[in-house]
């Protein structure tokens, strides 16, 4: 018997052995079945490396594109490279034309020592105290805040009630008299008078009232034809320069199929979007505005109708100014023109938008004062509580601040004797609890 | 031959000679924000907190805010144990009982009672007296006078 025979009985022998005497696991037995029938595994045609390039993709093109198909025959081995080696070649094109660490920095340092020719009083600094510190985590940000102020529509807000009222009062008055002079209710963006914004609320309180007429109607009543004219005058829109037309016109045109389609839809009066409250054309408008009403206005100065009124809105006798009678609260605003003109005005000048749900509900000048008066924010209930009789009780003690260990330390007597032993061992009273605790100083 | 009386003397309890209230101190603990902290709130606006401590001058009220908490009373006794109580969601009624709770309470743990003992009146007897325990809490009770005139409880 050949060696390579007897190897083969030997080797069957032990497997009839094991099988016959000796128990086997199944994984032996999986492994040596592996062993015996390796060379039918019906895998074996393909090769250990399963890449597509190996697949015939010739009947599959044809299949796709006829007899003829287009591109190469194997993408892979004809085709153009693969981007990961695109990148490969990049970088490796980059390595060889970087140059070696410090070369390309020096160079350009002597170039900036060598313009720079002005060295007097020059001392290099030992510290880095009042030097320039460019850069961080906010430097950038400062800098583009710092450059690039914004100036919204709404100024100031007005917190108390006779400065809301005055507001409306002023809204109102200047949207009927645009009314009454069957003018567009339409407003100049940033509104100037020639008299102090003072003068001209108390000339507005004085000589401006409402009536109603027998239809059942309401009517401005102006005390005088120069108020009206001053009214009028301040804040009917002023035409812009030349140079302004260009800029203000290609934004103009894109919101004129918006304005025609509002008008034919509602029938509304059609209101001029340079003072809208239309965002991105209001803020270029305004500047242009603002730009142009200094030039355009007659008189030597120009007053602004919307300033913080906090120092300004009072009389000489030190009160507030405020209409001379109650008529403006019983004005309607049903008129769908005229109420979106009263609250733009009284949006910019009070300072308070009114959200669109709550415009609906709005029907006359008194709820429209009730939407602009914030209510006073509630107090925490231990200010409640010490206002009222509970606090002066003898076996009653209320706190503001939450109660802690060290309240209660400090209520039984301990914690001056606490503090002590602590600063014994050199340690320092902790005040608070958690990440945020501090040292006291002492 | 006459019958001797036993000399006993008085078992020492807490209201035999003088009742001492074991609850000394009640924390009231609310938060401003929390809405399980609602009833809490109005009871301590409401004349229910005065009228407890005007009728209770022995026990220390204390109200202190605890935010982001639910409302809790906690209560201090003599023996130094404390029991506290989470009122959350609760009416101010139904706070002024756990806080009745609380003060008739002593600082004992809860325990419970074993072997449905009789709680008797008269040393031994092995059943409920007809007249039932004697409790601080009935019949007319002592005033205090604070100085405001006398307080009734």
């Amino acid at each position: 018997m050949a060696a390579s025979q007897i190897g083969v009985v030997a080797g069957r022998r032990s497997l009839q052995a094991t099988s016959r005497s000796h128990y086997t696991c199944p994984q032996c037995q999986l492994c040596a079945y592996r062993a015996s029938h390796k060379t039918s595994s019906p895998l074996r045609h393909l090769p250990a490396r399963r890449h597509a390039s190996f697949m015939d993709s010739e009947t599959w093109r044809k299949r796709i594109w006829g007899p003829n198909p287009p591109g190469p025959k194997d993408l892979y081995k004809d085709g153009p490279p693969s981007f990961l080696d695109q990148m490969r070649e990049k970088r490796q094109r980059d390595k060889q034309e970087e140059p070696r660490d410090g070369e390309g920095k020096t160079e350009a340092l002597e170039e900036g020592i060598e313009g720079n020719d002005n060295t007097e009083g020059y001392k290099p600094a030992t510290t880095w105290e009042k030097l320039p510190r460019i850069g961080g985590d906010t430097w950038a940000k400062n800098q583009y805040v710092s450059t690039h102020s914004f100036e919204g529509f709404m100024y100031s807000k007005l917190e108390s009630r006779e400065e809301i009222i005055m507001a409306i009062h002023q809204a109102l008055v200047e949207v009927f008299a645009l009314k009454q002079a069957d003018l567009p209710l339409s407003m100049d963006v940033n509104p100037t008078t020639s008299m102090p914004h003072n003068e001209y609320l108390r000339w507005l309180a004085e000589d401006a009232s409402f009536e109603k007429t027998e239809n059942g109607e309401t009517q401005l009543v102006l005390g005088s034809k120069e108020l009206q004219d001053a009214i009028i005058d301040s804040i009917m829109p002023k035409e812009p320069t030349e140079d302004e037309t260009t800029e203000a016109g290609a934004v103009m045109e894109q919101q004129q199929p918006i304005e025609e389609g509002l008008a034919e839809a509602t029938n509304l009066e059609q209101v001029d979007d340079a003072g809208g409250l239309g965002g991105p054309a209001l803020a270029t408008d305004r500047q242009h505005v603002e730009a142009d009403n200094t030039e355009s206005v007659e008189t030597s100065e120009a007053w602004p109708l919307v300033e913080s009124l906090d120092p300004a809105n009072i009389d000489d006798d030190g009160r507030p100014i405020a209409p001379a009678n109650d008529s403006w609260r019983d004005v309607p605003l049903e008129n769908q023109a005229v109420k979106f003109a009263v609250l733009k005005r009284v949006m910019q000048l009070t300072g308070t938008r009114i959200s669109d749900p709550n415009i609906g509900s709005i029907t006359n000048s008194k709820i429209l004062l009730t939407h602009l008066v914030k209510k006073p924010k509630p107090k925490k209930l231990a200010d409640n509580l010490i206002s009222k009789e509970l606090a002066e009780l003898p076996n009653v003690q209320i706190s503001k601040r939450r109660y802690g260990l060290i309240d209660k330390e400090k209520e039984v007597g301990r914690w001056k004797v606490i503090k002590q032993e602590l600063e014994k061992f050199g340690l320092q009273p902790i005040k608070g609890r958690g990440i945020g605790r501090k040292p006291v100083t002492l | 031959m006459p019958v001797k009386a036993l000399r006993t003397t008085s078992t020492a309890r807490n209201g035999l000679g003088a009742f001492i209230l074991q609850c000394k101190r009640l924390d009231f603990h609310y938060c401003d924000h929390w809405g399980s902290s609602r009833g809490m709130n109005s009871f301590l606006t409401s004349p229910l907190l005065p009228h407890l401590s005007l009728t209770n001058p022995s026990i220390h009220i204390s109200i202190s805010p605890r935010p982001s908490h639910h409302p809790i009373i906690r209560a201090s006794y003599i023996n130094g144990r404390e029991k506290v109580i989470c009122v959350r969601n609760l009416q101010k009624e139904q706070i002024l009982k756990k806080v009745e709770l609380l003060r008739d309470a002593g600082g004992e743990k809860v325990r419970r009672v074993k072997g449905g003992r009789v709680v008797d009146s008269f040393g031994g007897i092995g059943r409920e007296g007809v007249r039932g325990v004697w409790s601080p809490y009935h019949g007319e009770g002592r005033g205090v006078d604070w100085g405001r005139g006398k307080v009734e409880r």
